[in-house]
């Protein structure tokens, strides 16, 4: 279980210094690389997806706390947008995990389609 | 196994999606992934929407380090050791607050705005091109001596921008480029003329002949010429009356005549070649209503020179001034605003003098009939008899992956570009298209050091737009000169009929000489205002500048009688000057609707609005109900009156200013007041007005309640709209109440319009002071503190005191809010 959580806590790290030095292409090539070198895990593609949505949230609240002015921005990002607040905050979320998960998943059956399963 | 398939279906489909949509968006959607990264995506911006105590860069070129101190206002201050160090560092500060709006600009200037915006922004482009904008610039730019300082200040100013650009970390692109999916340019040395472009289009391609034309087609010649005379009815000018001030100087309006057919349509051409928007609605040019003042050491409290401006333009977020100081000791020293993208201070101080600007509105603009040798697709055009070819310059139109949207051939005559308008070719001259030198002028109006000096370097230099330059200095003289180029048109005419084009006798044959602009120099008065009313007496000195709807006199009067009431001014009346919501204008109307009240048939809804308009005190404050009830009822009798100007539609084609209704209220049974509908003469002056005060009433209470419930206050039906230049409501203050109202020297609510800067400078020989603001903050970024933290000041009128350090350590160190350390690029 440690093990585990150490594992997807790795994960979330490399997702979060990915999209921080090479920007939001770094989440696709971090869980296709999990994905590969995982294929027989349990939950490959939605570890990837969980620890991408993770370090992006991460990446986005850690400045909140330190002042940076997010979530009040958000609304008014949301109202420019003429997109309700829930739904960019939606497309926050669901950006990353689809783009992990999909590549994770894919990867992970490319390498191993028989294992992949679990 | 199906599982299996289909997951990896799913999972093939789904990242392919995903990689598209983050990387090209879809449609209205731009692209995801640039978007919702939360480090280099539109987050990054937030994160990083406050300045860093201390930064450092390095810019190629410099000569040596530059140090930049922001103080509490977020205002660089740049201390640099030699004046192309010193504009390559504004080039940087100004990139990195403003860069969008730079770039926006710049688009908007060179008519490429579909490379942002698609297909949608096609019709401005052509605008744009049409006008031919960017061909100018290019030939302003190809005649620039490259030798002279102007030049050095533009490519060191390109070169600290670009410096910013390519230094420019995903996270600090600014939020707008993420959400229009774009990328932001690299700037050039022209990218400053397309900009000055830009303002001088704002501020002169105004060609409001039409009016004349359209009422010419209802009223006839004589009558329209009346309706829309050359010279203002009320003559407070910029160049003080020799006699008492202000002067009326009424007319008897001619009846309405026999309508000119051939007029509509020379109306309906112009009208095509009219820019969109609110000032075209507005039909005059009275919008753009700025004001300046300066006070003579003789009438002021502290025996100073002072002066005080505010120039009025569209108020948008961010605000089209940036603030700044430029030090390089012993040779530069100036403070005041920029307009993000020129090369140099634009309106403020340096240590010995002040200067500000209002917009002359002087007609500048001429069309021409042009005689053409094929009607669909000509390539040549008669002058003289003889044919010439006309020059031709192909137009392309990319989109946002430069795709090309459309391609156009714009065809020159000599004159300038040729337009194809209701089955016409029409040619225009524009001052605008003309060399011209701004970047030197302002150069070296930063550091001149008396009046005479400022005003001679800016007729030398500034062209276009024709602005009134108002200077004072620090040993007390105070100076306005309206400078520009005027063009001198073929004898016996004026700017206001379409000439015709094949001959050389319709050309302008030169420009006014400097010694005839309207100029005035330490007048015995003891004061000197502009407010955009017309500059000279034409008594004393008539030379066609523009028709009178181009000039305002209301807030002139209003100037120059709180100026000729107060002997002692002080740096605090300059200031209350500048928001003083009282109104001449109502002042002068408001007897009229009372004398006509008092003699009419009783009548409770009229006792009610008499008593509104008596108890009123001219003021457009927050909370006052005769503002709201006079505006209607001007509204309504402007309605009522020019009936005679309505087309078959029921729409009025033009309407004469408020002065010529002044003009008319002193003429009780001019058969103007009759209404048209109705076949016998019976309609007075106090019938019309009472009428019109009447339906004010009546319609006020249907719409807002009884005036006692309390919805009747200004603020209720006057607001201030500071709109974000993308018109992204979220990003833009709406809705905002302060004082002033039509005619007052603060006339923001109800416009998009409105004091875009406020300054006051006290000129004291010991050392200038000067007090400034303006509805916006420094940064560009929505999200940053400073984005629009000075519009609540700017709401009560108040001004912070301008930090104005001789060096970087002058300024104060609690004061400081931010530092950034420009250093040479290393060589390598």
């Amino acid at each position: 279980m440690t093990r585990t959580l150490l594992r997807l806590a790795l994960l979330t790290v490399a997702f979060a210094l990915g999209t921080y030095a090479f920007g939001w292409w770094a989440v696709p090539a971090v869980a296709a690389a999990w994905g590969l070198m995982n294929p027989a895990a349990p939950r490959t593609a939605v570890r990837a997806a969980t620890a991408a949505l993770v370090a992006w949230l991460l990446l986005l609240f850690v400045p909140q706390i330190f002042g940076a002015p997010i979530v009040p921005f958000g609304i008014r990002l949301s109202a420019a947008m003429r997109v309700p607040a829930w739904a960019l905050w939606t497309a926050e979320c669901a950006f990353p995990l689809a783009l992990a998960w999909s590549a994770a998943a894919l990867a992970a059956a490319l390498r191993g389609p028989d294992r992949s399963a679990h | 196994m199906i599982f299996r398939v289909l997951r990896g279906l799913a999972a093939v489909l789904l990242l392919g999606a995903a990689l598209w949509v983050g990387a090209r968006g879809q449609g209205p959607v731009p692209p995801l992934g640039q978007l919702l990264d939360p480090v280099n995506g539109v987050w990054g911006p937030v994160t990083h929407a406050s300045l860093p105590r201390r930064a450092a860069a390095r810019i190629p070129g410099l000569s040596a380090p530059v140090d930049v101190r922001y103080d509490d206002r977020g205002v660089p201050h740049v201390f640099a050791s030699s004046e192309p160090d010193a504009y390559r560092a504004l080039g940087y500060v100004v990139a990195r607050d403003r860069l969008f709006q730079m770039d926006l600009q710049t688009h908007a200037a060179t008519g490429r705005l579909t490379e942002w915006a698609g297909r949608a922004a096609l019709p401005l482009d052509r605008e744009t091109r049409d006008l031919g904008m960017p061909r100018a610039a290019e030939q302003k730019l190809a005649a620039i001596d490259t030798t002279t300082m102007a030049w050095k200040v533009m490519v060191a100013f390109a070169a600290g921008v670009n410096a910013y650009v390519d230094g420019l970390r995903p996270w600090q692109v600014p939020i707008e480029y993420h959400l229009l999916g774009v990328r932001p340019s690299r700037w050039q040395p022209i990218d400053a003329i397309h900009l000055f472009n830009r303002m001088g289009w704002t501020l002169t391609y105004l060609p409001d002949e039409a009016a004349r034309y359209a009422a010419r087609a209802m009223v006839g010649d004589q009558a329209a010429d009346a309706l829309f005379p050359l010279n203002s009815v009320i003559q407070e000018p910029i160049v003080p009356l020799a006699g008492k001030a202000p002067r009326f100087d009424f007319t008897r309006l001619p009846p309405p005549g026999r309508p000119d057919t051939g007029a509509a349509r020379v109306a309906s051409l112009l009208r095509s070649v009219s820019p969109p928007g609110e000032l075209a609605a507005a039909g005059d040019r009275r919008h753009l209503a700025s004001n300046n003042w300066a006070v003579a050491p003789s009438r002021s409290a502290d025996g100073h020179a002072l002066l005080a401006n505010d120039p009025h333009l569209d108020l948008t977020l961010p605000s089209i001034w940036y603030e700044v100081q430029l030090v390089v000791p012993g040779k530069l020293d100036v403070y005041g605003v920029t307009i993000p993208g020129a090369p140099g201070v634009v309106l403020g101080f340096n240590r010995d003098l002040a200067w500000g600007f209002t917009n002359t509105g002087a007609d500048v603009l001429d069309f021409y009939r042009e005689t053409v040798d094929d009607t669909l697709h000509p390539a040549k055009y008669e002058v003289d008899g003889a044919w010439r070819p006309l020059a031709l310059r192909v137009e392309r139109y990319l989109g946002k992956h430069g795709e090309l949207l459309a391609t156009d051939t714009v065809r020159y005559t000599y004159r300038g570009p040729l337009m194809h308008r209701f089955g016409a070719w029409v040619s225009m001259r524009w001052t605008l298209l003309e060399p011209s030198r701004e970047v030197t002028a302002f150069y070296r109006a930063a550091h001149d050091t008396s009046t005479r000096e400022f005003l001679d370097d800016m007729a030398q230099g500034f062209f276009v737009p024709a602005q009134n330059v108002l200077v004072a200095d620090r040993r007390g003289h105070i100076a306005i000169r309206s400078t520009g180029h005027f063009p001198i048109r073929p004898r016996g005419t004026d700017g206001l009929e379409i000439f015709d084009g094949s001959t050389t006798r319709s050309d302008w044959t030169g420009y006014w000489p400097v010694s005839a602009y309207p100029q005035a120099f330490d007048p015995k008065q003891g004061y000197l205002a502009s407010a955009n009313q017309q500059p000279e007496d034409p008594r004393a000195q008539f030379a066609y500048l523009g028709d009178e709807r181009a000039f305002d006199p209301w807030r002139a009067l209003d100037i120059n009688r709180l100026l000729r009431a107060d002997s002692s001014v002080t740096v605090d009346d300059m200031r209350h000057f500048q928001t003083s919501p009282l109104s001449v204008r109502a002042e002068l109307f408001v007897p009229y609707f009372l004398n006509a009240a008092k003699g009419a048939v009783p009548d409770s809804s009229l006792d009610r609005a008499a008593a509104i308009l008596r108890n009123w005190d001219g003021r457009y404050t927050r909370d006052n109900v005769g503002a709201v009830l006079f505006e209607e009822a001007m509204r309504r009798l402007r309605d009522n009156t020019w009936d005679e100007l309505q087309g078959p539609s029921g729409e009025r084609v033009a309407t004469p200013s408020d002065d010529i209704m002044y003009d008319l209220l002193q003429q009780p049974y001019s058969v103007w007041w009759d209404t048209k509908t109705t076949p016998a003469v019976e309609d007075t002056r106090d019938m019309i007005v009472v009428r019109s005060l009447l339906q004010a009433y009546d319609s006020l209470v249907k719409r807002l309640g009884p005036p006692g419930a309390g919805r009747w206050a200004w603020d209720s039906t006057a607001r201030v709209n500071v709109r974000n230049l993308l018109g992204i409501p979220a990003f833009s203050a709406l809705g905002l109440i302060t004082d002033g109202g039509q005619g007052t020297l603060n006339p923001a609510p109800g416009h998009s319009m409105g004091p875009s800067w406020r300054l006051v400078v006290d000129l004291d020989p010991a050392g200038l002071k000067a007090w400034d603001t303006y509805p916006g903050g420094q940064s560009g970024d929505p999200a940053s503190p400073r984005y629009a933290d000075r519009i609540p000041q700017w709401l009560t009128g108040a001004l912070s005191p301008a930090l104005f350090p001789a060096s970087a350590a002058a300024l104060p160190a609690g004061r400081t809010s931010a530092t950034l350390t420009l250093d040479p690029e290393a060589r390598r």
